[in-house]
């Protein structure tokens, strides 16, 4: 990313938590799936609301840190989350 | 003197250092690791404190006590049907949010919990500022911090159980879940006695939960008509299952208020530096295929070294054992030597190989690469119709077929479990490869022999490609 980028209270950008780029922090606004995914990610401490970064992307998987741990989470998982992204990280 | 026996059961999340606890408590050698699965044998260890003799059974890692995977259905029967007189929860200093989760199903089971709060040292190097004294307080359980690597708090924690047990006055905070009690309350007044051992609550909230295993042993055992009632309170709001979620994280976040501060910028540490490039998509796989290589190149090589000792060794002791006996017929002496020796012998040779395979792999798994494997190859594992998790049985496999069957219980899909079991018992394993090269050496030229060998063993992924 080039540069100043937008400061906070600029528009938000709301995007699936696999399109993130590395070092971006964000709030989980939903997770779309059946109810046993939903409340695995509930109990991995991923619930709407909650904050998260991405820590790592690699050919599929991405890693995340929720709640003091890191995450590794498949593509498909990865896909049915959307997440608020309220800081890029480089600033 | 007559010892007095307390059952101890030992729980905790995955990578928290509860395999670690178990071994400097009892002593036992025990494998310890990095991925779910790993003791799922029931491990039981035991401990000699003065008149008391503490029975501790190291149940496997768990992230909650839902039917999520074997592991935790394991977990949760062991605790109800076994009824343990203390339950430790091994739980990680640096990660309290997380690892109190287990702690918030764990005291709908039972009200017998100590917890054992580990790694405090990584909660210093984070700068983290944690008050035990007041969370103490505020579960109303005994907390006992300890460095289970350095064997630090140990003492405490063995102590700590027999003071519990002889006092028996343990009552922890329960957990409150809002708008949700209304219907465990009406559950639980339809509910039987004594639903094999299971308390009425935690069945309440398993329901409201859609535990599988549970909606089963109720439509089993209840009435149609409560069936029915049951049903339609807990099947009334689809939520209901991220709403308990919610609540048990709700509770621990009250709980940890004013009780742990975190510093606003964190430290990184120098593992997180490492990560960033272990984990990278292009240093991560070059890393991984370098590993990879170095272990089966070590291995090979060492073998080498260790094979021709071990084979003079055994052709010696077969000598030694034909000038033995002697005095029985030379026919059947030579069905002895030529033939039952020969055999054990034959199976014999094979073991340092496995041994310095075997050593490589509890050193990627200890040290927590294997994980980092997995993360690196998922796409690759994707590509192949496999899960992401699949290299490590694969990667197993090569070692030996039954451990690499065995590590599939990781998936938690059985229709990638049983993918994987086929696939894997079609991967040469090394004593395959050493027949194979043996017979290669022979009938072919030291070139090709190479080519060859690389094309058995890989011949049967490409096949799995297409």
């Amino acid at each position: 990313m080039s540069g100043k980028t937008e400061k906070r209270g600029g528009s938000k950008v709301i995007k699936k938590l696999i399109e993130m780029n590395k070092g971006e922090k964000g709030r989980v606004i939903s997770i779309h799936g059946g109810r046993g995914k939903i409340l695995r990610l509930a109990e991995m401490g991923i619930t709407p609301g909650e904050e998260i970064v991405l820590i790592q992307k690699s050919f599929g998987p991405v890693i995340i840190r929720v709640k003091d741990t890191n995450l590794a989470l498949g593509k498909g998982l990865a896909e049915t989350i959307l997440v608020e992204v309220s800081d890029n990280g480089k600033n | 003197m007559e010892r007095i026996k307390i059952r101890v059961a030992l729980v905790g999340n995955p990578n928290v250092g509860k395999s670690t606890v178990f071994n400097q408590l009892t002593g036992l050698n025990q494998h310890t690791g990095n991925w779910p699965g790993k003791t799922v044998e029931k491990k039981i260890g035991y401990v000699n404190k003065d008149k008391y003799i503490l029975e501790i059974t190291d149940l496997p890692g768990i992230y909650s006590l839902t039917a999520n995977s074997l592991e935790e259905v394991i977990s949760r029967e062991f605790i109800i049907k076994e009824k343990p007189d203390i339950v430790i929860l091994i739980v990680d200093a640096s990660a309290l949010e997380r690892n109190l989760y287990l702690l918030s199903q764990l005291r709908e089971l039972t009200p017998n919990i100590i917890i054992g709060l580990n790694m405090i040292d990584i909660l210093k190097m984070k700068k983290y500022k944690l008050d035990i004294k007041k969370l103490e307080e505020r579960l109303k359980i005994p907390i006992i911090p300890t460095i289970a690597s350095k064997g630090i708090g140990l003492d405490e924690l063995v102590n700590k159980v027999i003071e519990v047990y002889e006092e028996d006055n343990l009552n922890p905070i329960g957990i409150h879940y809002g708008d949700l009690e209304e219907d465990i309350k009406k559950i639980e007044e339809i509910l039987p006695e004594n639903l094999e051992g299971y308390p009425k609550r935690w069945i309440a909230l398993k329901l409201l939960e859609n535990d599988p295993i549970i909606i089963d042993l109720c439509k089993n055992n209840l009435s149609k008509e409560d069936w029915e009632k049951i049903k339609e309170i807990f099947e009334k709001n689809e939520n209901n299952p991220i709403k308990v979620a919610t609540a048990r994280y709700n509770f621990i976040k009250k709980v940890l208020e004013g009780v742990l501060e975190k510093p606003e910028k964190q430290a990184i540490s120098w593992t997180e530096k490492l990560d960033e490039y272990l984990t990278h998509p292009f240093w991560g796989s070059i890393f991984a295929i370098l590993i990879v290589t170095l272990i089966f190149y070590l291995s090979f090589t060492l073998n080498d070294l260790l094979s021709e000792p071990v084979d003079g060794l055994l052709s010696l002791i077969g000598d030694k054992l034909s000038s033995l006996l002697f005095f029985i017929p030379n026919w059947w002496r030579e069905l002895l030597i030529e033939g039952v020796w020969q055999g054990v012998a034959t199976i014999l040779s094979f073991t340092p190989l496995i041994t310095i395979f075997f050593f490589f792999l509890a050193l990627m798994e200890g040290s927590g690469y294997l994980a980092r494997l997995a993360f690196v190859s998922d796409g690759l594992m994707h590509k192949l119709g496999l899960h992401g998790k699949s290299l490590i049985p694969l990667v197993i496999s090569f070692g030996c077929n039954v451990p690499g069957v065995m590590a599939t219980r990781t998936l938690e899909d059985e229709k990638d479990r049983i993918l994987l079991i086929i696939l894997d018992s079609f991967i040469p394993c090394v004593p395959r490869i050493l027949v194979a090269s043996f017979f290669l050496s022979i009938l072919f030229s030291k070139t090709s022999y190479f080519f060859l060998l690389y094309f058995l063993i890989f011949h049967k992924l490409l096949l799995y490609i297409y």
